[in-house]
């Protein structure tokens, strides 16, 4: 297969840019940086003659109307009102009073507590979707508890890691609101087809603690001052957990049930979740000074890579990088299914030392159409419009969160170390997390075999409209 | 003999003028970042709006057009100037596998490298066209291309070269620090700056973090 000379630019640029990543400059600016000098070099190698890529100085000119294209993106507004609405609502205390009541109410069941950190991980797994936040808010919360109560270190740490992981696939999760955007699909579609595979999730985690428990019941020791429950304790965990529960319930089911758009519903969230913390008596000046200083700080780091995969991408395109992707993934000869393993495995190494944020945007663009070209039977029950992207980014979510955990470079793994007592070593870490892979392995088989998981809610949903 | 705590660097000490540079950066960014509450609660005030509206059976989008248009005006702000922010927190997403085992010397060398070679040519570039684009908008009168939408979009769209004038100044402020750092690098900081010395240097000058003070009182 002859490679035409255009070719060899984009390769080139692929390798400058992964080369130069490793420099550990900010990948925004790689990205950037990488899109404008191959801006000149195409240009110069057009004027040598050896190429048509049609790259000059004014080419350039079209980014700025790209950049202003993110800028007046009426979507993409949700995103930093989902992330005040996860800090503030990490700043209102929430998790603390879950944590303290719930570890009553689960006080006589062995390994309540593990089960009291999957669910906190659930319900605010709506809070961030920064990996590294809920990770280090559920160790710093949970693992002196459970350590002191003499757990068993590897369940301790692998019940953190992965239910820390679960917020970039629950809803209002803003890996989905981006890949919904990246894709062109509904972003209400997305959250909805991550209803099931996220309690499945859920569901596998607490079994497979319940499980591990019985059988060894010496790794979950109960409390030393356990008793048994009473009504007071019952109604104390329901006060605790309504607040957040209700808001979740809110923001979702106004975005399901059609009342709001999820730019709305963001923002009530985010309005919400400053309620809470004002009743909780944990909303000051400072409070919400650091909740929107770093609000803006997370968004720009986010949008940093919106503008840089935005330049890189345009040059890349310039250069008929796209048509060569597609024509070397279509080219290697694979069956649809056997194609979107192969993503997947690739997705999954690369979840090693890419985060979410820049697979979605780099990476999903270039796939999506060569997905949804795809020869495939996904069931849309007639109402959902792009059943196999919606399936697709489900498969991408929990494989990412998959790959987070894997050692040895796993992200998750390394934000747990930062916040463990020094008596944990990387490998009580590794240990602990194995089990927890292989229930997102689990997981993720049954997605991919019953796309309907995933796409079956959805279309109720506009079956009832 | 040179302990560590006397060799300069970022943690022990900091040089004016980059001090001076990422503070009017952080001070105009964080200003900006309120707009996220604002934000917050225009969508509320749209909300209860629609509602309203609905009721009433009066869909005729005025004021919800003017006021969804507003939103991303809101939002762009923050976002786009917070871009610089970052720059100057030093809090863009970095690979870090091999950064980590580097010596702060190559760090140091990469970091002049990738500003020089790629960050700062982006900037440019992006400043000389969004400029024009700006310019544009404002001598044509572009304004909303919906009929009830807001006028003067070049408002909004100056946003993108104001805060590539902001984030070129707090990356001259990083390739300050990181030459300046580097030039250091391993030295001992000088005890006095001589009286002398003509201003721009002393804007240049590594002086010690005054919260470091004591502890390195101690051990010199």
């Amino acid at each position: 297969m002859g490679l035409s000379a255009e070719s060899y630019l984009v390769i080139a640029m692929f390798i400058s840019f992964i080369a130069l990543l490793f420099t550990g400059f900010p990948v925004a600016w790689v990205l950037a940086g990488v899109g404008i000098i191959f801006a000149g070099v195409g240009w110069w190698t057009d004027e040598l003659g050896w190429t048509l890529t049609g790259l000059s100085y004014n080419t350039l000119g079209l980014l700025v109307g790209r950049i202003f294209g993110i800028m007046d993106n009426w979507v993409l507004i949700a995103l930093p009102m989902f992330i005040f609405m996860g800090l503030m609502l990490e700043k209102s205390g929430v998790a603390e009073r879950m944590m303290h009541s719930m570890q009553k109410l689960f006080g006589n069941v062995r390994g309540g507590l593990a089960i009291t950190v999957a669910l906190i991980g659930i319900i605010l797994a709506a809070s961030t979707g920064i990996i590294g936040a809920s990770v280090v808010l559920l160790g710093l919360m949970s693992l002196p508890v459970m350590l002191n109560q003499n757990y068993d270190k590897s369940l301790a740490l692998g019940t953190v890691a992965a239910s820390g992981c679960l917020g970039i696939l629950i809803p209002p999760s803003i890996m989905l609101v981006i890949m919904g955007d990246q894709l062109s699909i509904p972003i209400l579609d997305l959250f909805m087809g991550a209803v099931f595979p996220g309690l499945i999730l859920g569901a596998l985690y607490i079994l497979y603690i319940l499980v591990y428990c019985k059988i060894f019941p010496e790794k979950a020791p109960l409390a030393v001052d356990h008793s048994e429950i009473n009504l007071r304790d019952v109604l104390q965990a329901m006060v605790d957990i309504i607040p957040p529960a209700a808001l979740i319930f809110l923001v979702l089911g106004s975005i399901f049930m059609g009342v709001s758009t999820v730019t709305e519903a963001s923002g009530i969230g985010a309005l919400g979740a400053m309620l809470i913390a004002i009743v909780y008596k944990r909303f000051d000046r400072t409070v919400l000074k650091d909740v929107v200083i770093n609000t803006m700080n997370t968004a720009a780091y986010i949008f940093a890579i919106f503008v840089g995969a935005t330049i890189f991408a345009l040059i890349m395109r310039e250069c008929g990088g796209d048509e060569l992707i597609q024509a070397a993934l279509t080219g290697l000869g694979f069956s649809p299914h056997g194609l979107i393993i192969f993503v997947l495995v690739v997705v999954f190494f690369l979840g090693f030392f890419l985060d979410w944020i820049e697979i979605s945007l780099i990476i999903l663009p270039l796939l999506a159409p060569v997905i949804s070209g795809l020869d495939l039977e996904i069931n849309g029950f007639g109402t959902v419009d792009y059943p196999i992207l919606t399936w697709f980014a489900l498969l991408i979510a929990v494989t990412l969160q998959t790959s987070f955990l894997t050692p040895p470079v796993g992200f998750a793994l390394f934000y747990l170390k930062g916040v463990c007592p020094p008596s944990v070593t990387l490998v009580d870490i590794y240990r602990g997390v194995v089990p927890f892979i292989i229930l997102q392995l689990i997981a993720l088989v049954l997605v991919f075999v019953f796309p309907e998981l995933v796409n079956w809610l959805p279309a109720v949903a506009y079956g009832n409209k | 003999m040179v302990s560590m705590s006397q060799t300069v660097s970022a943690e022990t000490h900091y040089i004016p003028i980059v001090t001076f540079l990422n503070g009017l950066v952080r001070r105009v960014v964080e200003a900006v970042a309120w707009l996220n509450v604002v934000l917050a609660l225009l969508i509320l005030v749209t909300v209860a709006l629609r509602y309203a509206f609905h009721r009433n059976g009066l869909l005729l989008g005025w004021p919800l057009v003017p006021m969804e248009e507003l939103m991303w005006h809101i939002y762009s702000v923050p976002v786009m100037f917070g871009l610089a922010y970052a720059i100057a927190n030093d809090t863009h997403i970095r690979i870090d596998i091999l950064r980590s085992s580097m010596s702060q010397s190559l760090k140091y060398i990469f970091e002049i490298s990738g500003i020089l070679l790629l960050l700062l040519p982006c900037l440019l570039v992006l400043l000389d066209f969004s400029f024009d684009f700006a310019v544009y908008a404002f001598t044509h009168n572009e304004s909303s291309q919906s009929t009830m939408g807001l006028p003067h979009r070049w408002i909004v769209k100056s946003v993108i070269p104001l805060s590539m004038i902001l984030m070129l100044i707090s990356t001259i402020a990083r390739l300050i620090e990181n030459g300046v750092l580097l030039f250091h690098f391993g030295k001992e900081p000088r005890k006095t700056i001589p009286v002398d010395a003509p201003k721009v240097r002393q804007l240049f000058e590594p002086l010690l973090k005054v919260k470091d003070n004591s502890s390195d009182a101690s051990t010199s």
